[in-house]
């Protein structure tokens, strides 16, 4: 794939944009380069996240991996300074998992990427 | 969430509502042509030169153009259907612009220079196709170049052939790299992003062109007096996408309008995906009705180029335009066509007003205010820019929409979201 390793950078980058615009402090990303598959995880401590935030995220990720969609659009990624591009990283994932605990306001995000 | 397709239930639907959506228009160009009228617009719409502004109505007669629409869009719900594309908002977005610009500019022979230049270069990178689909189908924004040298220069037709050929695939070859990578400039806030590529694009090759002493005079072929008949098709027409949307999705429709009024429509916003067919069908329909009546009680003309406006935005309302970020577009052109030198029923200002809401998203994110101003800008930019390419991007809007973003979104970013990342 064209630009495999950009793409990935680039949705770490949107990561960290994302969680930086629900004012999420201490964060830590970690990128895993696996045998046919990629994994991104962040988590950060954002406290005091609204239940409907929370699934406003969910729903935006739990998009179907869309190649197709992927290739006319992947340039945006990284480049969220307003809305959130959580879409976007849906499209380009094909497994999403996102946990956030209430008590600790700590918010975790891992999408794994077919190589 | 991972990648698969099989045309199921759940893909035979989405595909039928595209399919029936090209049938309509093929029966109505059947119903109002005989076949002799029909082949002989169809011949005259392919020889057409075919660059900005071309109303196929005026150039092969009313039946010739729905026939020459509805073909072009099936051709291409059939090539998604090859390419197992699974229909989301964006697919609805390319078959119905493909349908509109079937009545200003694309026809059934200029499109496939183009995708298959695009082919070429998925061949060149190992990569699938199927994955440029969709740079394919808007990438044909450039075809009347093809029709201007096959057509329109008058030098021998093998040297035509060629020339047109190696334009039109050369096009499709380079566009897969700068789509994606163009979307910066503009931050996704332009919604017909290859409109603003091929605007580029489209310049580069007019410069060349023009080096050698290509020239072309500045054209329109702008029917009028037909807004009764396509009056009575459009209103028809969009009314039963409402009703096909209160058939398949009548629980909670108009909470989920108000719902999918909530996004900004940035790209990219996909309301399939988010708020599923029947709002999103929902939505169509409405813009559709709205685009229509905008045009008749202006008194403007409902012809070729307008279709194509009203199409493209209907599409588009699958993929980030809703009433409330459109409004404030409009209300901008009209502002200007109140203070500037031009008329609200001027062409290219009935088609700014509704190619204009390729920057909805300003609105959107921005608010009313900085959509009315970027309306009120658009439509002056958008009438200085067609010179560039000798009107041979269709996508014109799209090209002035992303010089609009380029300079507005990052100045707009500072002024109201100073406290942004």
């Amino acid at each position: 794939m064209i630009h495999d390793k950009q793409r990935i950078a680039r949705m770490a980058e949107e990561l960290i944009s994302d969680l930086f615009r629900y004012d999420c402090k201490d964060m830590d990303l970690r990128i895993l380069d696996k045998e046919g598959f990629y994994t991104i995880s962040i988590s950060g401590y954002c406290k005091g996240m609204k239940s409907r935030e929370i699934e406003r995220i969910r729903k935006l990720l739990n998009q179907p991996r869309n190649s197709q969609m992927e290739e006319y659009y992947w340039g945006l990624s990284g480049d969220s300074d307003q809305d959130t591009e959580f879409s976007l990283l849906g499209i380009m994932s094909d497994e999403v998992e996102l946990n956030y605990d209430e008590g600790s306001g700590t918010l975790f995000i891992k999408l794994t990427r077919k190589k | 969430m991972s990648e698969a397709f099989s045309l199921k239930r759940e893909e035979f639907y989405p595909y039928l509502f595209l399919f029936s959506f090209s049938c309509v228009l093929i029966i109505s160009g059947f119903a109002l042509a005989s076949p002799g009228e029909l082949r002989e617009g169809i011949l005259l719409i392919i020889e057409d030169p075919d660059y900005l502004i071309s109303d196929y109505i005026g150039v092969g007669g009313m039946g010739a153009a729905f026939f020459n629409s509805g073909a072009l869009s099936l051709m291409i719900v059939i090539l998604f259907i090859t390419q197992k594309t699974r229909i989301t908002g964006i697919s609805v977005a390319s078959v119905f612009t493909v349908a509109g610009f079937g009545f200003l500019g694309k026809n059934i022979l200029n499109v496939w220079f183009i995708i298959i230049g695009v082919y070429l270069f998925a061949l060149f990178t190992r990569e699938s196709f199927s994955k440029y689909v969709y740079v394919a189908v808007f990438g044909t924004a450039l075809s009347p170049l093809v029709s201007q040298l096959m057509f329109g220069i008058s030098a021998p037709l093998l040297l035509r052939i060629i020339l047109a050929s190696l334009t039109g695939l050369s096009i499709g070859f380079i566009l897969p790299t700068l789509a994606s990578q163009m979307l910066k400039v503009h931050h996704g806030f332009n919604l017909y992003n290859l409109g603003f590529v091929s605007g580029v694009v489209g310049t580069l090759y007019v410069s060349l062109f023009r080096s050698y002493g290509f020239l072309t005079q500045s054209r329109m072929i702008w029917t009028t007096g037909n807004n009764a008949i396509l009056g009575v098709f459009l209103v028809l027409l969009f009314s039963m996408m409402i009703i096909t949307a209160l058939v398949i999705g009548n629980k909670g429709l108009l909470r989920s309008q108000v719902s999918l009024w909530q996004y900004s429509g940035r790209l990219i916003t996909d309301f399939i995906a988010l708020e599923g067919w029947g709002p999103t069908i929902f939505n169509m329909g409405i813009m559709g009705l709205f685009s229509s009546f905008y045009i008749i009680l202006i008194r403007g003309d409902l012809n070729g180029p307008t279709l194509a406006g009203i199409f493209t935005l209907v599409g588009f309302s699958a993929f980030g335009k809703h009433l409330r970020n459109i409004l404030p577009i409009f209300l901008g052109v009209g502002l200007g066509a109140l203070t500037k030198s031009w008329a609200i029923t001027d062409p290219a200002i009935q088609l700014a007003a509704l190619f204009g809401t390729t920057l909805a998203p300003v609105s959107g994110e921005f608010g009313w205010k900085a959509g009315v101003l970027a309306g009120f800008i658009h439509s002056s930019v958008v009438l200085n820019v067609g010179v560039l390419h000798s009107g041979f991007n269709l996508y014109n809007n799209g090209f002035a929409g992303g010089i609009v973003a380029m300079v507005l979104v990052p100045l707009l970013e500072v002024m109201i979201r100073r406290d942004s990342v």
